[in-house]
């Protein structure tokens, strides 16, 4: 408001003015008052914050150029190597350009403001979900119910950490289609308006992501004796994703919601984010030896990515090369038995998106593996009895014929 | 004697024919400047114009106007040129504008045109082609000069 009067004011002295102005002046100060004008009008459209003083500054210039109209012949010459018209339709330009960036920051605003509102439900969200796990998972530490009661317990614990961890999954993905979007060279201004304390601390998507952290180092501290190998591998995704995700926005939202605070929130977020994914790589590396070796999959040893890779890969490859040298025998058959079913149920199925999300084995690796386990399966399959007595017969009555031709 | 002077007729013909050829003129040129050049006097009076390329001092035109060249008194120097290329000079405090023809290395005056005795307070020339128009946007009086004086006096307006 304040501002709009400003622009009224400048716009009635400017009319007021311009009138008086020419009356016994010489060309010199037309061209300084020329000169002068132009660069308010410029400082003018700079501060300007709103589309609508852009509008007004734009029928400033119109009446700007009406009023040294009649000079024009003489600022050309002045303004050498500028001159009138390219003085006006640079204000123009100026002006046309700052509405466009002031419209899309408008715009962001808005969208920031209907994410603000969506942040606030998913913290609403977020928090019954943390609540119900966490009374569950007290209720199993406290519990002194039967075995079979606290197994009960125990899935409904894990299905509620699952349905956190789906939420977080939803949750970031659209943190990240939404603030992904922000046009570039935006930001700065948007920081100015939203970091300036109009967004409740609550609503802060920094206090939400910083709050999952917490809670997920937390969980998994908490939950080493309830979780399952699926479990581990769920969580390392959604770290897996939460770090993709921080890389690609974190900075933006550091600079629009960081406040005063900018390098202390981004120390802080990426600390917490090291700890849940050192965490969430140990447990799951950890639980998945732990189930192989259940399993009797001696795989070897591996702590990472590609060491699992090449565990698998040098597995299936010296077991199916084994198979392959057993020609009746078939002493691997039962080993294949036991890793299909690992690798059928397991790893194409039940682990297969989290396996693949979380990089632990990219989509080619996995087809890789699974034809090696095809070749595997081939070679491996025992010699039908069915055959060999057939075989066994048919050899028998060659003999016997070849015997009966012999003494005949 | 009668071909001794053949001789000096011939001689004078080649020798006018001759500088003939070296002269060369383009006339009708404008030197007009369109808008009056506003300078600021250094410590020791020098004033340059960089768009117009000239740089003369101002304590010679001081003395001429006030007897006195010990320091710079003038906080702005004006200078315009009029078509026939006459440099129009006066300053805050002059009662007279100085008209100057550039010389060899030099200005020489043409005309030292008394418009006041008052002293310009706010002095500004304008081109009013062929005239140079003179303003004191002080007092508002103008006065329409050329290289010989001034034209004609204008009442206030």
């Amino acid at each position: 408001m304040k501002r709009s009067l400003n622009l009224l004011t400048l716009l009635l002295l400017f009319a007021v003015n311009s009138t008086a102005l020419f009356a016994q002046q010489s060309d010199f100060q037309i061209k300084k008052d020329f000169e002068n004008r132009h660069a308010e009008l410029l400082t003018n459209i700079e501060l300007a914050q709103k589309v609508n003083e852009i509008d007004s500054l734009i029928m400033v210039i119109d009446d700007f150029k009406s009023n040294f109209s009649e000079h024009s012949e003489m600022l050309d010459y002045a303004l050498y190597p500028e001159s009138f018209d390219s003085k006006v339709a640079n204000l123009k330009s100026e002006a046309r350009s700052s509405e466009h960036k002031l419209l899309i920051i408008e715009n962001q605003a808005e969208r920031l403001s209907e994410l603000t509102v969506e942040v606030t439900r998913f913290r609403s969200e977020l928090s019954n979900l943390n609540s119900r796990s966490d009374s569950l998972r007290n209720a199993i530490t406290e519990s002194q119910e039967s075995e079979r009661k606290l197994s009960q317990l125990v899935t409904r614990y894990r299905k509620s950490v699952e349905e956190r961890d789906e939420f977080i999954f939803d949750m970031v993905d659209s943190l990240f289609v939404t603030y992904n979007q922000l046009a570039p060279g935006t930001i700065e201004e948007l920081s100015k308006k939203d970091g300036s304390g109009t967004i409740k601390s609550g609503d802060n998507p920094l206090v939400i992501i910083d709050s999952i952290l917490e809670e997920n180092i937390e969980t998994l501290k908490a939950g080493s004796n309830t979780f399952s190998t699926e479990d581990y591998l769920r969580i390392y995704a959604l770290q897996t994703k939460v770090n993709d995700v921080w890389n690609s926005i974190g900075d933006n939202l550091v600079e629009i919601y960081g406040g005063n605070d900018k390098a202390k929130w981004k120390k802080s977020i990426e600390s917490d984010l090291k700890d849940w994914k050192s965490s969430a790589s140990l447990s799951m590396w950890n639980s998945l030896d732990g189930y192989l070796e259940q399993k009797n999959v001696e795989l070897g040893a591996f702590d990472n990515n590609s060491s699992f890779f090449m565990a698998l890969d040098s597995f299936v490859s010296k077991a199916s090369k084994k198979s392959d040298e057993e020609i009746i025998s078939s002493s691997t058959y039962e080993d294949f038995k036991t890793f299909s079913e690992f690798w059928t149920t397991k790893v194409m199925d039940e682990w297969n998106n989290y396996l693949v999300e979380s990089d632990v084995l990219t989509a080619s690796q996995i087809a890789t593996i699974d034809g090696k386990v095809d070749n595997w399966g081939d070679s491996s399959e025992p010699f039908p009895t069915s055959l060999l007595i057939i075989f066994g017969i048919g050899l028998l009555a060659i003999i016997g014929l070849i015997i009966a031709l012999v003494v005949k | 004697m009668k071909y001794p002077r053949i001789s000096l007729f011939v001689f004078m013909a080649v020798l006018l024919f001759a500088s003939a050829c070296k002269t060369f003129e383009v006339k009708n040129v404008n030197y007009a400047q369109q808008v009056e050049s506003v300078l600021t006097p250094t410590d020791n009076g020098d004033v340059t114009d960089s768009r117009y390329g000239i740089a003369f001092n101002i304590l010679p035109f001081q003395y001429e106007e006030m007897k006195d060249s010990s320091s710079v008194l003038v906080d702005e120097v004006r200078l315009i040129r009029n078509q026939n290329g006459f440099y129009f000079i006066t300053a805050d405090g002059f009662n007279n504008v100085y008209v100057m023809e550039p010389i060899n290395s030099g200005l020489k005056l043409k005309e030292k045109i008394n418009v006041t005795e008052q002293g310009l307070v706010s002095p500004a020339f304008n081109l009013r082609s062929p005239f140079v128009q003179l303003i004191d946007t002080a007092t508002s009086e103008t006065f329409t000069l050329n290289e010989k004086g001034i034209k004609k006096e204008e009442s206030k307006s």
